[in-house]
């Protein structure tokens, strides 16, 4: 049974008829080049634009009603401008959703141990946000939308500016807590983004294109748009004059495999 | 134009961001800075700041200079535009040019042509633009008081290859038909190494090396001991040397996959 479900979504002259299911506990991501939807449909997905019943999340079908209900179960983050720190100090940050909905300073503090002890980041908690580095700081608005435990997780190209060192630690990080029952919905135009996806599904023009579970078609991302890696690239081009003959991930690998 | 910092050192709450730092961003050319206070140098040149030292600009001092003819291209954020559609945008920042109506009109049309879009982004209110048509716009309205310096902030941010593709245009169109200076800031050493004909790296409140990009890398080791993430070409180089292979230096992949090939058929030519 699918744990989030958006059913015949059709907004503006922009998405028609557009269906998605995914289960709990999975790690999807859905991939796009510029103006294919991908803010369109994250603001679709957490109530931002407005939809009457088009989203279901376990067993709230997402209306006027259950808006408050539906969205406290969510974990949002956009590369959004709009979306800056409230704090000056990291604690004061990881804290913010927390009072909101009503916790105790004692449970509050519990959590925000719990949470740095994971992402590794009990070292920056007394830290101003603005001293901390790009990568740090969006770090943090990941972690941040994590505190309250949400069952579903959404990020829009969230890992922009992020250093590969901090992309691969959040995203195995991230990984760990699906197996925990955390469903991820990472919206991304970067290929670095997906490697830890139990499904990659590609968006082009408002829908659906392909699904992919283990093999990916880089000819056809390459045709809409998406950039590829550099090992991806080099790999291909290298398969493309025959001078290997599979693509390449590690370039100690690549090497090691042509100069044996 | 030609800057030059001497001596420079500049502090924020009584520590040290730069410290007795000499720099030369040459005239005409691509020259790109590395590092976590790259930012600061962006605005020193192109902000009324408070430091010690010297900053000349075609060996003027700053309060000769007219920083109208900088230009400085940040990140979005919540100021970026301060008017509702992309016209206002436009007629707001005219104040700051002479030239009349009808040609300016004509002007805003050709420089969002340059950046991929057309007229008809005119009426739009620019809350309904995506990331990297905001992006783009803001490229386009910079450019249009036609300024001598350019200084950008992560380029290729929020853009896709075909994005990509327009701004690396702009740059070199600026740079080679224009004869403009450009500075771009980055941390993604393989977008500086992709445009860029000279690099500035910063490390903690020094200029830890600059010079032509061309030969810069060449001291890959000093660069990587000094936590500088190598470029993915630098990076091929390196791994090859270890193995004794030596294919000299690549512009781009392609360059690299013909080094590759060429190598692997001369071997296989020799058993």
């Amino acid at each position: 049974m699918s744990f989030f479900k958006i059913n015949n979504l059709t907004y503006k002259d922009y998405f028609k008829d557009f269906n998605l299911e995914i289960e709990k506990g999975k790690f999807i991501s859905i991939i796009g080049s510029n103006h294919s939807g991908k803010t369109m449909l994250t603001k679709i997905i957490s109530a931002i634009i407005p939809t009457i019943d088009v989203c279901t999340l376990e067993d709230i079908s997402l209306n006027k009603n259950t808006v408050l209900n539906y969205i406290s179960k969510l974990g949002v983050v956009t590369n959004d401008f709009n979306q800056d720190f409230l704090f000056k100090k990291v604690k004061d940050e990881l804290a913010y959703p927390l009072l909101n909905l009503g916790y105790t300073e004692h449970k509050i503090n519990q959590k925000i141990n719990i949470v740095s002890k994971f992402f590794k980041i009990e070292n920056i908690l007394n830290k101003n946000i603005n001293d901390l580095n790009i990568s740090t700081q969006k770090k943090l608005l990941i972690i941040t939308s994590l505190i309250h435990e949400p069952e579903l997780l959404v990020l829009d190209d969230a890992f922009l500016e992020m250093d590969k060192k901090d992309l691969e630690f959040m995203l195995k990080r991230i990984k760990n807590l699906t197996k925990k029952g955390l469903t991820v919905l990472n919206i991304t135009s970067s290929l670095e983004t997906i490697i830890e996806s139990d499904k990659v599904y590609v968006l082009n023009n408002f829908q659906i294109e392909k699904e992919y579970d283990e093999e990916i078609d880089y000819d056809y991302l390459s045709e809409i748009g998406i950039d590829l890696p550099f090992m991806i690239e080099l790999s291909r081009k290298l398969e493309y004059l025959k001078v290997i003959d599979k693509i390449y991930f590690n370039l100690e690998e690549l090497v090691g495999e042509l100069w044996k | 134009m030609e800057i030059k910092f001497n001596n420079l050192s500049y502090k924020e709450k009584n520590k040290y961001i730069l410290k007795n730092i000499n720099l030369k961003i040459k005239d005409n050319l691509i020259t790109g800075i590395y590092g976590e206070n790259k930012e600061i140098i962006a605005r020193l040149v192109s902000e009324v700041m408070d430091y010690q030292g010297i900053i000349l600009f075609d060996n003027m001092n700053l309060l000769g200079y007219d920083l109208k003819k900088i230009s400085y291209i940040k990140k979005l954020n919540k100021n970026t535009f301060l008017t509702k559609t992309v016209s206002d945008e436009f007629y707001l920042r005219k104040q700051n040019i002479n030239i009349k109506e009808t040609i300016y009109l004509d002007k805003i049309i050709s420089s969002l042509k340059m950046v991929g879009l057309d007229k008809e982004y005119l009426k739009r209110d620019i809350n309904t633009l995506s990331k990297s048509e905001k992006r783009l716009l803001l490229i386009a309205l910079s450019l249009i008081s036609n300024p001598e310096l350019i200084i950008i902030d992560e380029p290729y941010l929020y853009l896709d290859r075909n994005g990509k593709y327009i701004v690396k245009k702009i740059l070199k169109d600026l740079k080679n038909k224009y004869h403009k200076t450009i500075i771009i800031l980055s941390l993604d050493s393989n977008i500086l190494y992709e445009l860029c004909d000279d690099l500035i790296i910063l490390k903690d409140n020094q200029v830890l090396i600059s010079g032509s990009i061309k030969t810069l890398f060449n001291d890959y080791k000093y660069l990587e001991e000094n936590n500088v993430k190598l470029p993915d070409l630098i990076r091929t180089k390196k791994i090859l040397m270890e193995k004794n292979i030596d294919l000299g230096n690549f512009k781009d992949i392609d360059d690299l996959v013909k080094g590759v090939y060429d190598y692997v058929q001369e071997t296989k030519e020799d058993s």
